[in-house]
């Protein structure tokens, strides 16, 4: 029985970093139908900006974490309004080519700046220990931002008018243009929200794992498969596909051999596009 | 030295160089050419990733090129010839690799070849090198696979082999009397998929019970299970086979598992700049392998390993990597060759210069150079051997310091120390 708390609890630490960041990619594809395949390099920055801030200014990476979050949450703002929003309406491989084009460039930037070595956040290594098993304090704090995110974005999305707005726009953009509400901005900050949960996904990954300017390029198909998981545009299905796949993966690495935990995740986007296309909490933002 | 990349302007270049050198007066690529070696420079050929995925490793080679160069050709170079590298980006692209090698030897004509990054960037070049008769020292190739009943005679193995990697490893498990073995291997690099098998038969052998033998996918990113279920095992030993996000991963995954084996030996990379940045104080009392370092006893054609060391600190403001040891190494085995084809025959022989790099043995600053001279395997690097070395913490400054345990000759401390 502790072998397998031990193991959810490991899948759950596991997954949360999957969630948080793949709720950024389903929130954008709900809204604006957009497959953002620049959300790993996002990812990826918010952990080196994080990184920065703590190496060479000490900055706690709590702290860091929160401006990390601001200044994906500005670039996202820029990304859309100067260059996806140029190609809204446009066929989708349009956005796909252009935002494949934006991951490289800012592949390439991190390449220059950081160049190839690793990085890591050192911070809360320190074991913690939960039912005769040790974790490392930094998972916690992980769950904690994790929960809090996933809270926070509900209520949002429930009660305030912009949330409602993000809901409805995701339901039918016409619709809501005819209302009076300006979809335009709407998609920016929809965008800006997803930039900033990829920049504090890839905090919690800086915290947990190791940076590299690769990290966005291997980390993408994992959310990609989070969100066919959970069914393309569904903000509760991306939370819960991440976790479930953390625990996919810690389980079959556990019980079988580590050798298929990356299998596990091609396996999962297979299946699902074969017999659930829809995902586990079917389509868009709406059904939140 | 001269270092080119593939550009469509790359055309219009030996025609600037023509203009230029017509009103300058001097040759193009021979910026770099001391007054002490002003004969005709001999032309070497290579390749590095100075761009791309494998940028850092490409540059520490440079670091130790540039180097053995500025030294050769200050004292002359060889018999008052200055060595000079023809050097392109390839990019950390296999396919690029074997354009630029093909442009070295048809278009530059170079006399002689070094080796770009590692097996993937190398191993494409060999076919090409072995038709066109040049000599070719690879750089970090640690494959024996490369040769391995090929019957190479052109390409020489400089770097020491992968399959002895584990050598410190084994002597030190002995020592420490440790009884069990918990061995994990990444299936990325294929060289460590084939000898697995056979370092956890050694480990049996010796009477070391293998707890648990498993390959990972180096994606998979949660060392936390692997330390977890070696520890459940009560494996008194580690050891990790695979590249260094690996090791600092695994590093992090120890102290967050309360895992503290009595080794912990992950791999060839936790003396590099990558490890200790990225594992910070969780390397302490974390061991490993290392192929040569500034405290090695060695002499070269160009330099002690000391003075080496010393130079490179002077003008990089660092400690030299292994692999800039490597590199000025290369250069050092070269122009001893080179030496000898002038000495005895008169002339650069490129058969001579081949004969010798395949019959000699003798030291550079990396260490002893040997390798298997005839045969189906010849060209395999026979003998250098590495170090076991560990993370320690030094009792007066409290700062981490890499330690030599094995071979016991070389041993900077006597006692391994418990992970904290």
């Amino acid at each position: 029985m502790q072998e397998v708390l031990e193991v959810l609890l490991r899948g759950l630490f596991h997954g949360i970093t999957y969630a948080v960041a793949a709720t950024g990619l389903a929130l954008v594809f709900g809204v604006m139908r957009v497959v953002n395949v620049a959300h790993g390099e996002l990812f990826m920055l918010g952990g080196y900006i994080a990184y920065v801030l703590w190496s060479a200014l000490g900055l706690n990476p709590l702290l860091g974490m929160l401006v990390s979050g601001v200044c994906l949450a500005v670039i996202g703002t820029l990304l859309q309004r100067f260059l996806v929003e140029q190609v809204v309406g446009k066929p989708e491989t349009t956005s796909l080519l252009l935002l494949f084009g934006v991951s490289i460039i800012l592949m390439d930037m991190a390449r220059g700046i950081f160049t190839t070595g690793l990085r890591s956040i050192v911070y809360l290594q320190e074991p913690v220990s939960i039912l005769g098993a040790s974790y490392a304090a930094n998972n916690l704090v992980t769950l904690a931002v994790g929960i809090f995110l996933a809270i926070a974005l509900a209520l949002f999305l429930k009660f305030h008018p912009l949330g409602k707005a993000l809901r409805a726009t995701a339901q039918n953009q016409e619709l809501v243009s005819a209302c009076g509400i300006d979809s335009r901005k709407v998609r920016m900050f929809s965008f800006a929200l997803a930039a900033c949960l990829a920049g504090i996904a890839g905090v919690l990954w800086a915290m947990l794992h190791n940076l590299s300017p690769f990290t966005g390029q291997a980390i993408i198909i994992t959310l990609f498969a989070v969100v066919v998981l959970g069914g393309l545009g569904s903000i509760t299905g991306a939370f819960l596909g991440g976790i479930a796949l953390g625990l996919a993966e810690v389980a079959t690495a556990h019980y079988f051999t580590p050798q298929l935990s990356l299998f596990v995740a091609y396996a999962v986007l297979i299946a699902m596009l074969l017999l659930r296309p829809r995902g586990l909490m079917g389509a868009a933002v709406e059904a939140e | 030295m001269t270092v080119h990349r593939m550009r469509r302007w790359q055309a219009v270049l030996p025609l600037a160089a023509v203009i230029l050198a017509a009103l300058f007066g001097c040759a193009p690529g021979e910026t770099e050419t001391t007054p002490q070696a002003a004969g005709e420079p001999i032309r070497i050929g290579i390749s590095l990733p100075l761009t791309g995925r494998y940028e850092v490793e490409g540059r520490l080679l440079r670091e130790g090129y540039d180097l053995a160069l500025e030294m050769l050709n200050a004292k002359g170079g060889v018999k008052g010839r200055p060595l000079q590298l023809i050097m392109y980006d390839d990019q950390s692209d296999a396919a690029t690799v074997t354009k630029l090698y093909r442009k070295l030897i048809y278009e530059d004509r170079v006399e002689f070849l070094l080796g770009s990054y590692a097996s993937p960037l190398t191993n494409p070049v060999v076919p090409i090198v072995e038709e066109a008769q040049v000599p070719f020292i690879t750089t970090t190739v640690a494959d024996p696979g490369v040769w391995r009943g090929k019957g190479l005679k052109w390409t020489v193995m400089f770097n020491r082999s992968f399959e002895d990697y584990l050598d410190p490893a084994h002597g030190l498990v002995q020592r420490m009397k440790i009884k069990s073995v918990a061995y994990f291997y990444t299936g990325a690099i294929p060289t460590v998929v084939e000898n697995s098998p056979a370092q956890r038969d050694k480990f049996q052998r010796e009477g070391i019970n293998v707890l648990i033998f498993e390959r990972y996918d180096p994606a998979t990113i949660d060392f936390n299970v692997l330390a977890s279920k070696a520890k459940a095992a009560g494996a008194e030993a580690l050891v990790l086979m695979g590249a260094f996000r690996e090791a600092a991963a695994m590093a992090k995954a120890l102290s967050a598992t309360s895992y503290k084996p009595k080794m912990a030996w992950l791999g060839w990379t936790i003396n590099t700049e990558d490890f200790r940045n990225s594992a910070g104080d969780l390397a302490e009392c974390i061991m490993g392998n290392a192929h040569w370092l500034p405290t090695t006893r060695s002499k070269g054609f160009i330099a002690s390993n000391e003075e080496f060391v010393s130079r490179f600190r002077a003008k990089y403001g660092k400690d030299p990597d292994y692999r800039a040891a490597i590199a000025f190494g290369n250069i050092e085995l070269l122009a001893q060759a080179i030496n000898a084809s002038l000495e005895e025959r008169g002339r650069i022989d490129k058969t001579f210069v081949r004969d010798y790099l395949f019959k000699t043995k003798t030291e550079t600053v990396f260490g002893p150079y040997e390798v298997i001279p005839e045969g189906p395997d010849a060209g395999i690097q026979v003998a250098k051997s590495g170090y076991g070395v560990q993370w320690q913490r030094d009792r007066q400054t409290r700062a981490l310091r890499l330690e030599v345990l094995w071979p016991e000759r070389d041993a900077t401390v006597k006692e391994p120390c418990s992970m904290p």
